[in-house]
């Protein structure tokens, strides 16, 4: 009997290897539960026809690769070819991909099957997963609440037992946030360590695929396999050119004050001053940082976001793929299919990038935001090579909150106060479920690193997995 | 702030009528949310962000046809048809 509440990679690997049970029947396993919970979660918008095709052929192969045979989720905006990817959007509804994103060939190489996609905020706007062309998705330990966003289908996959692992995407916490709601690990990437090939874009500069996984063990493990050269993502980093220094955390920033002062819920307080006393419990040195950078990164986020989404968004016209509202006039054609094929959110960001590259506005705001990103950035890179090993902070300001609990923009676009600055910096970051609030809703902490330390935050990550068991209510 | 969005709408493309009322003045507020960083003082940074090129040759990265060919909206005999835009 296999508990797919908690089973790893790791665990599976353990399985199949020993013959104990087959791809084809784990497979299965994984598929009956997705049939008993994704009527009412939501967690995946298809599942695939072949997946026991392929389980099969992986049973037949014998592969030595470390994810042989064990399936996983994959986010609607990461390319596979022959399937569907439609980035949650009405605009892509029948999109079919033409090859592989690069994350994919090297999991198809170290043999990982897909179960099917999953559901995700339009184009990856959004912090609960509401915003899809095909409804919401629910949490999998409250299904009034939201699993947060925009990867909330991976997220809700993974804590519910549907898929061992899931990839996601994170542009200013997609991965992390959702992971902090449903109680399941988060990780993004050092920015440029995993190729960009075949993910949809939001914003170039920005964005990275993401792992949503039950142990900070698995998602290393995803890691290592899918952040391998690419010479197709002109972002993406030479090995040769990836060495840190940071093999150890001992010295901890923290943002004791700030947390304190801010407008963030009362267990959220609670649970991440019980989580500094027990760093330094375990013997690591907490040192209090400056917070400005996390105040100025918000609204840098909000323009350089906006912008770069206007502009990779702007091929969606109806012309050569997907949504096409027919008229005879060309303009016609373009104004009628984008108003007909975006959702809101899309519109709101399309026209704040459009409002601040525009004439009269752009050195304003983009260059102004662009300069502050410097400085962000230089502040990150000060922090790590004079004062700390790594920070820690609250991954999200709230736990889950009510589906249609948030309306305004901006309320929405302050779950991410924790999460963005992560992505604006371009460092690596890992939210580990902590705790629980009153109501059992789980609470994350995210251990954000310095470049290139993306294997030594997860192996902290994993050491406090075992100093402090995290247990699904 | 006072924000023309039809002026906006038009520049991305998008067909004004889908601007709604609640569109505009959310857009209104986080233009004034961020508006704040307009007077924040930026020392001047050298660009740091990597970027990798190669030299510009066609390399072994093949599409399949058939797939792109289903993803037209509309074809006739392989060829992508959009509406005219010359007139005779």
């Amino acid at each position: 009997m296999i508990d797919t509440d908690s089973l790893t990679i790791t665990e599976a690997r353990k399985l199949l290897g020993a013959g104990t049970i087959t791809s084809s029947e784990l497979t299965q396993v994984y598929l009956e539960e997705i049939e008993r919970e994704n009527g009412e979660l939501n967690a995946f918008i298809e599942i695939y026809e072949d997946a026991l095709d392929s389980a099969a052929i992986a049973d037949k192969s014998n592969g030595s690769g470390v994810l042989h045979g064990i399936p996983m989720g994959i986010k609607d905006n990461i390319l596979i070819e022959g399937k569907h990817a439609s980035s949650g959007s009405k605009i892509l509804k029948d999109y079919v991909a033409s090859y592989d994103a690069h994350v994919i060939t090297e999991l198809k190489k170290a043999g990982a099957l897909f179960i099917g996609r999953t559901n995700m905020d339009e184009f990856g706007m959004g912090s609960s997963t509401e915003s899809s062309h095909y409804g919401p998705t629910k949490n999998p330990v409250d299904p009034t609440r939201v699993p947060g966003g925009s990867s909330g289908g991976s997220a809700a996959a993974v804590a519910s037992g549907m898929v061992p692992v899931a990839l996601g995407s994170d542009t200013g916490g997609s991965s992390r946030q959702p992971a902090s709601f449903c109680g399941i690990v988060g990780f993004k990437p050092t920015y440029g360590t995993v190729s960009r090939r075949g993910l949809m874009a939001l914003a170039s500069s920005l964005d990275q695929v993401g792992v949503l996984a039950k142990t900070c063990n698995d998602a290393n493990l995803v890691y290592t396999v899918i952040s391998t050269e690419d010479q197709f993502d002109a972002t993406n980093i030479p090995m040769s050119e990836r060495a840190t220094t940071k093999k150890e955390i001992k010295k901890v920033g923290v943002l004791r004050n700030f947390v304190a002062s801010q407008n963030i819920d009362a267990s959220v307080k609670d649970a991440y001053e019980k989580f500094l006393n027990e760093l330094e419990a375990a013997g690591h040195e907490l040192v209090e940082i400056d917070t400005q950078l996390f105040v100025d990164a918000i609204s840098v986020y909000y323009i350089i976001l906006p912008c770069e989404a206007s502009s990779n968004l702007a091929r969606y016209d109806g012309v050569r793929f997907g949504l096409r509202e027919d008229y005879v006039d060309l303009l016609e054609q373009y104004v009628y299919t984008r108003a007909s094929g975006f959702g809101d959110e899309v519109v709101r960001r399309i026209l704040l990038g459009t409002f601040s590259l525009s004439a009269g506005y752009k050195d304003a705001y983009y260059g102004k935001a662009n300069a502050k990103r410097q400085e962000i950035t230089a502040t990150f890179r000060k922090l790590f090579a004079e004062q700390v090993d790594a920070i820690v902070t609250p991954t999200a300001p709230t736990p889950a909150f009510k589906i249609g609990g948030i309306s305004s923009a901006l309320e929405m676009y302050m779950q991410d106060l924790f999460t963005l600055p992560i992505n604006i910096a371009g460092v690596p970051c890992v939210s580990i479920p902590y705790t629980h609030d009153e109501a059992g809703l789980p609470i994350g902490m995210q251990i954000i690193g310095d470049y290139f330390s993306d294997h030594t935050i997860l192996d902290f990550g994993t050491k406090f997995e075992k100093l402090t068991p995290f247990k699904q209510s | 702030m006072e924000i023309n969005t039809s002026y906006l709408a038009n520049l991305a493309r998008i067909h004004s009528d889908r601007v709604s009322e609640g569109l505009k003045s959310s857009i209104a507020s986080i233009l004034e949310f961020v508006d704040k960083l307009a007077g924040a003082e930026v020392k001047s940074f050298k660009n740091t962000n990597y970027n990798r090129t190669r030299p510009d040759n066609v390399e072994n990265f093949a599409f399949s046809r058939e797939l792109l060919l289903k993803n037209f909206p509309q074809q006739q005999d392989g060829f992508l048809v959009v509406p005219q835009i010359l007139k005779k």
